[in-house]
């Protein structure tokens, strides 16, 4: 489990994550003593016949399907970096 | 009248007998904030002409006597990562520096229909990821006991807003301890509340299946009193337990009988010894008050905090991809198209964040996902049962809340390990959903001590009583001694 700092990199391209040259040192350094300390989870002994799901808790309810009233497109958009007729704006993401 | 010195009662009774105006009172807790506050930084936002009229329209309900609560013109201040309708919400960071939340999280809004006075937005460690409060754009809460120690985090703003006396209430976040140990550290009161029982719309997310809402005060009554006004179902939360839950009852009551387990693995190495000495004091006074204690052991915690940053991270590279520049937040790199533009609005995150969702990505990916991940989701399981039986032979578990007490801003906020063993004590209650108090207990020369309270889910107000009676029944010298008002004091202003 050691991260290169190509590794790092290559992550921070995935989380679409901007990181300095410099920031890149300090991140390697942290990441690996993260994954140090946690690799030890692999030893873990884990009783026979857990699995990942545990019986018995709460679980995510859904509701009756019901109309309410929503937000203001406008108001939505008040945050917005940038907009136009009354909706988000981005960069162009297809080329013509 | 020496307002930091009353509790929240006493606040409501002279607020009804018209000794004390709610505009008067919002008024002291906002020029104690500008006299105290340039020190210690525990607000980001202070939204005065709000906060006024907030408790002008409390004074016009408790003149008419029509839906007065205990909560009517009392003053709260609000963790910096819960919504607030047009009030700025900049969960410490750059990113949401003009950020004004359309709605008002549940939570804030049972304190509006309450009539509490919403008093400002407190500092955090930046999405409150971390344990300082020190990894804020708006700089460094500090502790008001010691100004050159940590306040503790990531609800350092709020531990320290009630400490000080800048607010007799206080909400806070808590995914991993985030409102135990900043108490601890800070000498207060703070509960993590079962899983469910408070919800979480609104509450800008980090880790959702550990984060909670719950309540900071200076005594188990206030603290009771503040979660009782938040608790409750709400059909917005998914995760919200039902109705049937619901914050009820007070805190009178004998918990003589009861069983406090004293788990071997809370009290083992990297405790100060200091602190297991004041936490095994709170233990006899429990027993002296009838309560039964036994030693007992939990496996599963050897790895509690390994699968708490495993999960917590990975849930937090996901919570995070929704800062993209797009919706809310600031835009930079527009001219890269959208993968630059994403890539150049999120640089501007933290270092510390940064750190988190890189682990989570990666910790999500093939490399790692079933060795580590799926692991990690097995030892919940496992805490959970380990959990569960140990509440089969006792009603509670008594623990240190951290392992050391405030730790200096320099040097040893750094120093991960030293980080570690603040939250190795907390993460349980988070990895399990059970609820957790921490409440003062004592000093280590001027710093205050933290115990920790745990039990099973829906045991908060028995949590709170037994912390009550201790508090009741303790020496002097355990319980802080030294008030709010004397914190201003030792501040040069």
């Amino acid at each position: 489990m050691v991260l290169t700092e190509e590794k790092v990199r290559a992550l921070a391209a995935i989380a679409r994550l901007g990181i300095t040259e410099e920031e890149l040192t300090a991140l390697t350094i942290a990441l690996n003593r993260t994954c140090q300390y946690i690799a030890e989870i692999r030893e873990a002994p884990v009783p026979e016949g857990i699995t990942e799901a545990f019986g018995g808790e709460p679980t995510n309810t859904g509701r009756e399907d019901q109309v309410l009233p929503s937000w203001p497109r406008e108001a939505v958009l008040r945050n917005a970096p940038e907009q136009a007729n009354l909706c988000f704006q981005t960069p162009r993401i297809l080329e013509d | 009248m020496e307002m930091t010195k009353m509790n929240v009662g006493a606040l409501r009774k002279a607020l009804d007998r018209r000794e004390i105006s709610a505009v008067e009172l919002a008024t002291y807790y906002l020029d104690r904030i500008a006299q105290l506050d340039p020190q210690l930084k525990a607000f980001i936002t202070v939204p005065r002409a709000e906060v006024l009229q907030m408790a002008a329209a409390a004074d016009r309900r408790i003149a008419t006597q029509e839906d007065v609560t205990a909560l009517t013109g009392i003053p709260v201040a609000i963790k910096d990562n819960i919504c607030t309708e047009g009030i700025r919400t900049t969960c410490a960071s750059r990113l949401l520096a003009d950020f004004y939340p359309i709605y008002d999280a549940t939570v804030v809004a049972k304190l509006k229909q309450a009539g509490a006075v919403l008093l400002g937005k407190t500092n955090l460690d930046e999405f409150a990821m971390g344990s300082t409060t020190k990894e804020s754009f708006y700089g460094l809460t500090r502790n008001p006991w010691d100004r050159q120690r940590v306040a503790g985090g990531s609800s350092g703003g709020s531990a320290v807003a009630v400490a000080a006396g800048m607010a007799p209430l206080a909400l806070g976040s808590d995914t991993g301890g985030s409102i135990r140990q900043p108490a601890a550290f800070c000498g207060v009161w703070g509960l993590k509340p079962t899983y469910g029982r408070v919800s979480r719309y609104g509450l800008v997310p980090y880790a959702p299946s550990f984060d909670q809402i719950g309540p900071m005060a200076r005594s188990g009554w206030d603290l009771f009193l503040l979660f009782r006004g938040i608790a409750g179902y709400d059909p917005l939360d998914p995760t919200s337990l039902p109705a049937s839950v619901e914050a009820e009852g007070d805190l009178s009551g004998s918990i003589r009988g009861l069983r406090v387990g004293l788990p071997r693995e809370f009290f083992g190495a990297g405790l100060d010894g200091r602190i297991k000495e004041r936490v095994l004091a709170v233990a006899k006074v429990l027993a002296e008050a009838g309560c039964e204690l036994m030693e007992l052991s939990l496996p599963s915690m050897a790895y509690a905090l390994p699968a708490y940053y495993l999960l917590a991270y990975a849930e937090a590279s996901s919570s995070m991809a929704r800062y993209d520049g797009v919706r809310y937040g600031i835009r930079e790199g527009a001219e890269q198209g959208i993968v630059g533009m994403m890539t150049a609005t999120r640089q501007s995150l933290g270092l510390e964040v940064k750190r988190r969702i890189l682990l989570g990505t990666y910790f999500l990916s093939a490399d790692c996902y079933e060795e580590c991940y799926q692991q990690a989701q097995k030892v919940r399981t496992w805490m959970k049962q380990d959990f569960a039986a140990a509440y089969s032979r006792c009603d509670l578990l008594l623990t240190p809340t951290t392992a050391a007490p405030a730790f200096r801003i320099e040097g040893e906020a750094e120093d991960e390990p030293v980080l570690a063993l603040t939250e190795q004590y907390t993460v349980a209650a988070n990895l399990t959903g059970n609820p957790a108090l921490s409440f003062p207990c004592g000093w280590i020369n001027h710093l205050p001590v933290g115990a920790q309270l745990m039990g099973p889910a829906g045991t908060d107000e028995l949590l709170l009583r037994v912390a009550a009676v201790y508090t009741e029944n303790a020496p002097g010298e355990a319980v802080p001694e030294r008030t709010a008002r004397d914190v201003g004091e030792q501040i040069e202003v």
